[in-house]
Formats: structure tokens, sequence, C-alpha cells
């Protein structure tokens, strides 16, 4: 950046009139907003998703800005599109040095992310990540980045740990005799979930078969006709909803008769699934972000905190929000609620970092049922430690909260699934 | 036993399916030689307009012949106005036009529609026809029967009737069949109309068993251009022949090799076939710089 006379000019006379002053022009500062960067696809192919993520970050401010801001200083949010990663280095590059933000809020999907962060660690900015999940966010080394969700590795966790102790003594099976299939697209999506649920496997000693296909398929129905021919009793699968559809219809069509599929893929949580399924979807379990939690299982805070999302969402955006709303509102509630309260100055990217490393709030302390404690700098650094996927499954067409058992709202349907015959 | 046969009809059902996806491409291609990009976009607006009937209570099957015709409109309107003029022109002319119709109908498709599923879902979506331990889903029968039929009307229009005839004079030379009479415009245009409307009606027959999206016309474009090249290019049974080859080489190789590796199977031996017989499976010699029928 070059420096004009004017500017140094008047950077000094503001230094000058600052230090004549003294302590009315410092609070005369703390009394200005402090401006937050929301960087999310807001046109193009994400931008369905990343407008209902920044919705729900919004809700989040306006709690905070309602409540009298963060320490007296109202939040100013300026909001910036980014549709491409190209884009989006642009837009956060002109959010720093322009627009004079101190933390980026972003970024719903992990190709903005992760173009966005390089920009963030360079200018000393933070990137408070809410909705990306590819693991090497934070594996980079970068000191200004902080993810409050879970991450894509995670799905294999929670789908094993589902399967091993939630399913197995339900459906009487044991790690020795239960047949497991894993069906995935090979894309990098799928291909890393994939590589995520073998490592859980191989942690807890489980083995499984694995059938892999390319996603734009017309026809499933080699694979089907493996997974059948195998005996699968549990059916773990990642998969888009084109794919996701035309497997689960030729599962029926085939005769493919499993006693639990668990979608652990984009695919089956959408509302597309049930819909060109219809009631052939009940049963299917899901896993992804949290949403519509038993108030009990989170702290009272946690619970409060959830309630007013709930219906502050509905009022401003008319219609019930959705779970990728609840991680935008999950991970801004953190930084608004739980760290910049305790900075000193949210001026200093230091200050807010060391804030954000010394949060340390148990699980249920949020709305997402997650708590809040990020991982020091070095491996994984950054990382929300204490966020998790849960397991949800369709009943009547909708999704019902289902694992961790604390956070259930209603009992499983289906346990084993019924014979297609039978349905 | 069981499986093998299991994968011989699915995959032949399946290959039907692609003939019945190619047919509309060629058929262009064998007589105004445009390589038409936005093939796979129209057999997206068949499916859409086949959604939008069936939301307003048409069987899908009826609809079908609808969206033949509409389409076969849009397709004389879309030669009269953007392709009619770039006939003289040279080939990259045509393609930068017909690409350019693709991203037309992909974006004001995302426009239009947004970019969510649709899915056509008839009460005998599910039904299967059961021979023995063989299973196989009435939708994809019937596509698949279509295919073989729509194949057989369109080269009996082309063989016996008058218009036919024209058509083909003027895929053997223009010239000469301007000569003759024949306005070679309209035939064109006719032409244009035939090709689309099939790409509308494969679009009305996928629509029960696929579900539709703006972007859903580029897996379609990819796999005709492979079996229309691998048929012959221009030739209606080749493009059948061609559609049946992929069909059954993609369903036998997931099965026995892997379901990875299908793609690369059929690529291979779209590979192999070209080096043999550079025009394609039923192509003449010489008609892939020329066009068949020649």
């Amino acid at each position: 950046m070059e420096i004009d006379r004017r500017t140094l000019l008047q950077a000094a006379g503001l230094t000058l009139g600052a230090a004549a002053l003294g302590a009315p022009a410092l609070a005369q500062s703390s009394r200005e907003p402090l401006r937050i960067g929301m960087l999310f696809p807001r046109t193009g192919d994400l931008a369905l998703l990343g407008i209902a993520q920044a919705n729900g970050a919004l809700i989040a401010i306006d709690m905070a800005n309602d409540a009298g801001g963060i320490n007296g200083r109202k939040i100013e949010v300026v909001n910036a599109d980014a549709p491409t990663p190209n884009a989006a280095v642009s837009e956060a590059t002109r959010l720093i040095s322009s627009e004079n933000v101190k933390i980026l809020v972003g970024s719903y999907a992990s190709a903005i992310a992760s173009s966005v962060v390089g920009v963030a660690e360079r200018s000393d900015i933070i990137h408070w990540e809410v909705g990306a999940i590819a693991d090497s966010l934070t594996q980079r080394g970068f000191k200004n980045v902080f993810r409050t969700c879970a991450t894509a590795g995670q799905t294999g966790q929670v789908g094993f740990d589902f399967a091993l102790n939630y399913l197995f003594p339900k459906l009487s099976l044991t790690e020795k005799t239960a047949k497991i299939a894993l069906v995935h697209e090979d894309s990098e999506f799928g291909s890393t979930v994939a590589k995520s649920l073998t490592a859980r496997a191989n942690e807890l000693g489980l083995s499984f078969a694995t059938y892999a296909y390319a996603k734009d398929t017309n026809d499933l129905s080699p694979v089907v006709l493996k997974v059948r021919d195998a005996g699968t009793d549990v059916l773990l699968s990642v998969q888009y909803i084109n794919d996701a559809v035309l497997f689960w219809r030729q599962a029926r069509q085939l005769g493919l008769n499993v006693k639990a599929h668990i979608g652990l893929g984009a695919g089956h949580f959408q509302d597309s699934f049930p819909k060109a399924v219809g009631a052939d979807a009940d049963g299917v379990f899901i896993s992804g972000p949290p949403l519509d939690l038993n108030p009990a299982g989170l702290t009272s805070e946690g619970a409060a905190l959830a309630e007013q999302f709930y219906s502050r969402y509905q009022k401003k955006f008319g219609e019930k929000a959705s779970s990728v709303a609840m991680l935008g509102f999950a991970g801004t509630i953190m930084l608004t609620h739980f760290v910049l309260p305790n900075v000193k100055d949210p001026d200093s990217s230091e200050a807010i970092r060391a804030a954000a490393l010394a949060v340390d709030k148990p699980v249920g302390s949020t709305p997402a049922g997650w708590g809040v404690k990020f991982n020091p700098p070095g491996p994984n650094g950054g990382q929300n430690e204490r966020s998790f996927w849960i397991i949800r499954q369709w009943q009547s067409g909708v999704l019902q909260t289902i694992y961790p058992e604390q956070l259930a709202a209603v009992k499983p349907i289906m346990l084993p699934l019924p014979e297609w015959a039978n349905r | 036993m069981d499986i093998f046969l299991q994968l011989l009809l699915s995959g032949l059902l399946l290959g039907g399916v692609y003939g019945l996806l190619s047919l509309g491409l060629t058929l262009v291609f064998g007589v105004t030689r445009i390589v038409n990009f936005a093939h796979g976009e129209f057999v997206m607006l068949g499916m859409y307009l086949t959604y939008f009937l069936w939301q307003l209570g048409f069987d899908p099957y009826l609809a079908a012949p609808v969206v033949f015709f509409a389409c076969f409109a849009v397709g004389v309107v879309t030669q009269h106005l953007l392709l009619r003029k770039t006939l003289t022109m040279p080939h990259l002319v045509q393609v930068f036009v017909t690409l350019g119709i693709s991203v037309v109908m992909q974006a004001g498709a995302q426009l239009l529609f947004t970019s969510n599923f649709y899915f056509v879902r008839p009460s005998y979506g599910n039904a299967m026809v059961e021979i023995g331990n063989i299973r196989l889903p009435l939708t994809t029968i019937i596509a698949a029967v279509l295919a073989l039929i729509g194949t057989a009307l369109v080269h009996l229009f082309l063989k016996k009737t008058h218009t036919g005839a024209a058509i083909r004079a003027t895929a053997q030379d223009p010239y000469a069949a301007n000569v003759v009479g024949i306005e070679i415009k309209t035939v064109y245009a006719v032409t244009f109309g035939v090709g689309i409307g099939c790409a509308g009606l494969a679009g009305a027959l996928l629509a029960p068993i696929y579900p539709v999206y703006p972007t859903v016309g580029l897996a379609y474009s990819l796999i005709s251009f492979v079996v229309v090249v691998l048929g012959g290019l221009g030739s209606l049974p080749g493009a059948l022949i061609g559609g049946l080859v992929v069909g059954l080489l993609e369903t036998f190789s997931a099965y026995y090799i892997s379901p990875e590796a299908k793609e690369a199977t059929y690529f291979t031996i779209f590979i192999i076939v070209l080096l043999l017989r550079p025009a394609g499976l039923l192509g003449l010699r010489g008609s892939e710089t020329m066009g068949a029928n020649h």
C-alpha cells in the first residue's frame, strides 16, 4: 500500500489529537461500530444454501446488537458475494483493505473458504468459518483460521459409531457377524468421506465391502446386484441426490433388502430425496448438521439460544430454519456470544485469537448441541474439537433426530427396514 | 446364470435408452451436417415439458406425443431464426451457435425452474416385470421398446414418404436437390424439427426414470455423442447399435470388473473401434469427414 503525504498528515494529526484528548478519545473509538465482513456465495450455483447460511449468521448478529452490542459497540455487517473462489479472493481483499473489517465470517463452501483463508492469513485478519467442511482448511497451519462446525472426516466417525453403538444391539448384530457395505460415488467428495469411514472402521476393527462408481451414471443395477448378492445387513452410502435416488429406486426394483441404510452424503438429507422416492425414503438414516434437537440435551444457555434462533429466523425470513442456516447461526453465535465479549481490543486479531482459544464450553452449550473449544495452533489448529455430526431419520417425509441419544427428539422407526415386498 | 441374464437384459434396456437419446442427434447430423451441441438441452426441455404436463394431470406417455410436436415446433423455429443463417458458414460458426443455444437453455432453465430436481412419479413408476428371478423395470422396458419403434418410424419416414425422399436427396447433394426443385431450406427446417422432436420424445420417455434439473443435458449430450460416433455419424441403425453396445459394455464391465471401470471400458472399445473403422460401426467410409449417406 502506498501512503501519500496527505494520509500521513491525517494520521499524524489524528494521533496527535488522540494523544491530546487522552482517555475520552478512546471511549469515543470504542463506541464506533465493530465491522464484520460476511462473505458467502449469494449468486450462482451455491446461492440457495449460501444465502440460507448467511441468514442464519445474521440472526446471531441481530441478537448481539439487540442486547446492546459487544461491550457497548454495535456490530456493523458488511456483506459480500463470493460465488467462485476467484470472486472470493477479490471480495475478501476488498473487505479487508477498503471496508476495514476486522473479522471475516463465511463461507458455506469449502472451495470458497480455501481461497479466503489465504487472504485472511496474509492480512492478519481472523477468518471465522461456519460452514465449509473440507478437513484441509484447518490443516494448513494458519493461525487466523477458526472453524466452528465439524469436518467431512467426522462423517466416518458418526457413521460407524452409530452403526456399532446404536444399530447393532437393536438389530441383534455383532461386529463379527454383521455384513456391512459401503457404496460411494468416486468424486473427491465421495472418496474423502469413504476414506474417513475406512479409517474409523480400522480403528474399530470392523471390516466391510466397498463399491465405488462414477456419479454421472445412468444405471446402478450392477452395484445394487453386488450389494444384494453379498447379503448386506447394514448399508452405508455416500451419494449425491441423483445417484442416491437412482440407487434407492433400483434397490427396490431389484429387491435389495438391507436391515438399515445410513446415507452419509449430500443426497439423502435433501427434501428432493423423499420427493423422488416417496414413502420409500422413510426409515433411511442420514448424517448431517444438527437441527431440531431435544432441548433437554442442551445446557440451559444452549436451549435458550436455540429457542431464540428458531423463532427469530421464522419471524425474519418467513420460513423454518434449515440445518444449513443452523450452521451459520451456531458458528456465529460462538463468535458474538462466547468470544467477542471477552476481547479487550476487538481491532486486534491477536486479542481475538487469544480470547477464542480461551473459550471452554461443554457439549450442549450451543443450539447445535456442540461445545466450544478450539484446537491451539499446531495440527488441526483452530478447529472446534467439540463439534460433531448427528444422525437423523426420515419419518413420514420429515427428518427426525435420532443420535446422539441425549439429543434425540423421537424414537426410530422401521428398525429393521421391512423387505420391499412388504412395503 | 441368473445374474448373467439379468445383466444382459438390463444392458440391452439401457442400450435402448441410449439409442433413443441419440436418434435426434444422428438424424440432424446426417442431413444438415450440423453437430448439435445443444442436443442434451433439448432432451432436458422434453423432460421439463413432461414434468409440467404430468403436474397438470397428464400421464407421461400420453404427454410424449404432445412433447414431440412441441419440440418439433421449437426445432423449426430455432433452425429458422438461428441455424438457417449459418448453413453456408464454416463449421466452427455452427458449433458456436449450438453451444450458445445450449448455454442459454441451461441458464434459462436455472432461472425459470431453479436448480431443484424434479421427478415424474406415475403410480406404475416402480412396477416390475419379473421373468423367473430376473426383474426389469416397466418404465425402462417401455423406453427401450419405443426407441426401437421410433427408429423404425423415422427410417420409414425417410424411405417411404415424399418429404423423406427430399430429405435424403438433400443429404446426398444439396446443390442437385435444389436444382431439381427441392426447397432445401424447408428440408433443413423439417429435419431439424424432427431431430429436436426426437430429442424431446427421448426426454419424455426418460422423465419417469430419471430426475430433471437444468444441467441434466450435459451427461446426455456426452453419451449421445459417444453412441453416435461409435455407431456411425448420420446412421439411424448405427445409433441404435451404438447404444446397445455402450449399454451392454457398461452393465457387464460394472459388474464383472468394477463399477468404476465402466467408462474406461467403453471408451477403450470406442477408441479401438475408431482406429479400425474411423467412420464408426455402420458409418460409410469417408463419412467421418463428409457425413454418412454419401
